[in-house]
């Protein structure tokens, strides 16, 4: 048995709606705890609410559903507080005090209804600055198979430039590849985690030389994935000890407290 | 660890253009092989598929396989295009090279498996194209036959990449799955082996009892248990799709919770060894 010391910075529920399934949330635990991984960081059940554009009754119900989950399994789950910035600021703020400041959430997450270099994100980004917690926002370099509102890592970059005392997440290492650690080498405010794609040999190994260990975070994207492969992408890197400490745990608790 | 050392029905020796290198000769892929537990490998040589003549790069790699004697468990596949002239001679010369499996990617050499997919060729405006696109899928046939005679399986890459990261000015689609079962289907006696498939592609091979499929592709929340409810455990096989990707997820995958041990086994060595004979 692995001894119970990772965290999991990128994880969904799939079951629709305000209320989360206990057998899903069971089942997550069973197969995390199988990895080593403590605690998951729950991004919302955002894939099965509202598609690329949810309206603010899904981002709600997003919200809910995550917020129950945390009161379920308080030892084990972690919410971040999901938003669309179309909704304007009035709207977002509300939902992170909502969230954040009264439920306890740990960050906000940002997916894909509006573009990171949209003036719409600055409410949100300032906010979270305010409040300390990270902002994770997904990123990929794709060839095919881009939304419309799809952001890059360059994109991110961009983001973090206007707003340098907020940090930010970047998610999925193995969707900007290589080119996508390029890009955010010199904005140390923001860091990745290392879902995505496929796991590409010695990728991990890149970010945490270009980047350093501190900015590299474990993350899954469960249930799309598995956490017995993800955590392989790290475990099967060739990291020191420390480095692979930081990456799969260390980092998590340092950035999200 | 895989107790008394697995198989990878899937890896590569050579080098990719759009990618940082890995392991680019035989000793340095079996060195990381068998840092992992793993005591064999099917490989084929990576640089054939973008050469214009694979041969080029296969009878080098089938002679450097040769000259190994370390005890690790080579089971080398050639790389055939059969829209070129000669192919069958060819595929010939390297199952007497040592050969033990053909590796045939239809996407990279612009052939069909199925007639309906001629079209396809036909739709890049390039007029050769159109013309080998049917010489392929003849061909294909021929080499099935062959394949079938002789006993070696067949390697059927549907992808090398995730078509989201290929560079752009070189986008090559996946081949679809059902087309590959339908090729399955023509050629009963020949044993074919999937590579590259991705767990939503699983479900239109499970059904023919000639395909096996390795999972280096293959995820989903609990991906062994996944794949195993759209292929039966004794047509999946452990694959890392080396040096492309960390051996150890592939590994992950085998060893994860909720797995049987003599599903465990199978998946990992067991089920080559019914392809290729025990090791």
């Amino acid at each position: 048995m692995i001894p119970l010391a990772c965290i999991d910075v990128h994880v969904h529920l799939r079951t629709p709606g305000p209320v989360p399934s206990a057998e899903e949330i069971s089942r997550c635990r069973r197969l995390a705890a199988a990895q080593g991984i403590e605690r998951v960081h729950l991004l919302g059940n955002l894939i099965s609410v509202g598609g690329y554009e949810p309206q603010p009754a899904h981002v709600r119900t997003v919200n809910d559903n995550t917020l129950a989950a945390m009161a379920a399994t308080p030892d084990f789950i972690s919410g971040l507080c999901y938003l669309n910035p179309a909704h304007g600021a009035a709207f977002c703020l509300e939902e992170m005090d909502r969230c954040v400041v009264r439920g306890g959430m740990i960050g906000v997450k940002l997916w894909v209804a509006v573009h990171a270099r949209r003036p719409e994100l600055d409410p949100i980004l300032a906010r979270a600055g305010a409040l300390g917690v990270p902002v994770l926002h997904h990123a990929w370099y794709k060839t095919v198979g881009h939304v419309a509102q799809e952001s890059d890592p360059a994109d991110i970059a961009a983001l973090a430039a206007r707003h340098p005392r907020t940090r930010i997440l970047m998610a999925h290492l193995g969707g900007g590849l290589w080119r996508g650690v390029r890009a955010i080498v010199g904005l140390p405010n923001v860091m990745v985690d290392t879902s995505g794609a496929q796991p590409e040999a010695d990728l991990v190994e890149y970010a945490v030389r270009a980047l350093g260990a501190e900015r590299v975070l474990y993350g899954s994207d469960w249930p799309l994935r598995d956490f017995a492969t993800q955590t392989a992408r790290i475990r099967g890197a060739r990291l020191t000890e420390r480095e692979r400490d930081l990456v799969l745990g260390g980092n998590a608790r340092r950035l999200f407290g | 660890m895989i107790g008394g050392g697995g198989c990878d029905a899937s890896a590569w020796v050579g080098r990719w253009p759009f990618r940082v290198p890995g392991a680019q000769t035989v000793p340095a892929l079996e060195r990381l092989l068998a840092a992992h537990g793993l005591s064999g490998a099917v490989a084929a040589p990576l640089d054939a598929v973008l050469c214009p003549d694979p041969m080029l790069y296969n009878e080098p790699f089938l002679a450097a396989v040769r000259r190994r004697a370390s005890g690790f468990r080579w089971l080398p596949a050639a790389v055939v295009d059969p829209t070129l002239g000669g192919f069958a001679e060819a595929a010939r010369r390297c199952l007497a090279l040592g050969a033990r499996c053909f590796k045939v990617l239809p996407n990279y050499h612009l052939y069909p498996v199925v007639e309906r997919g001629l079209s396809r060729a036909e739709a890049l405006g390039v007029p050769w194209v159109k013309e080998a696109a049917r010489g392929g899928l003849d061909g294909l046939d021929q080499l099935c036959r062959l394949a079938a005679g002789e006993g070696v399986p067949v390697s059927v890459q549907i992808r090398l990449q995730d078509e989201r990261a290929q560079h752009p000015l070189m986008r090559v689609p996946p081949v679809p799955a059902a087309e590959v079962a339908e090729l399955a289907a023509r050629h009963p006696d020949c044993r074919f082996v999937v590579s590259g498939a991705y767990h939503a592609e699983l479900a239109a091979l499970g059904r023919s009892e000639n395909i096996w499929v390795e999972i280096s592709f293959v995820e989903s929340e609990d991906t062994l248990a996944g794949a195993a409810a759209h292929v039966s455990w004794n047509r999946l096989l452990l694959g890392t799709h080396a040096p492309f990707f960390y051996p150890a997820v592939a590994l992950a995958k085998v060893e994860a919770a909720g797995v049987g041990e003599d599903e465990r086994r199978a998946v990992a060595r067991g089920n080559a060894e019914g392809l290729w004979g025990p090791g």
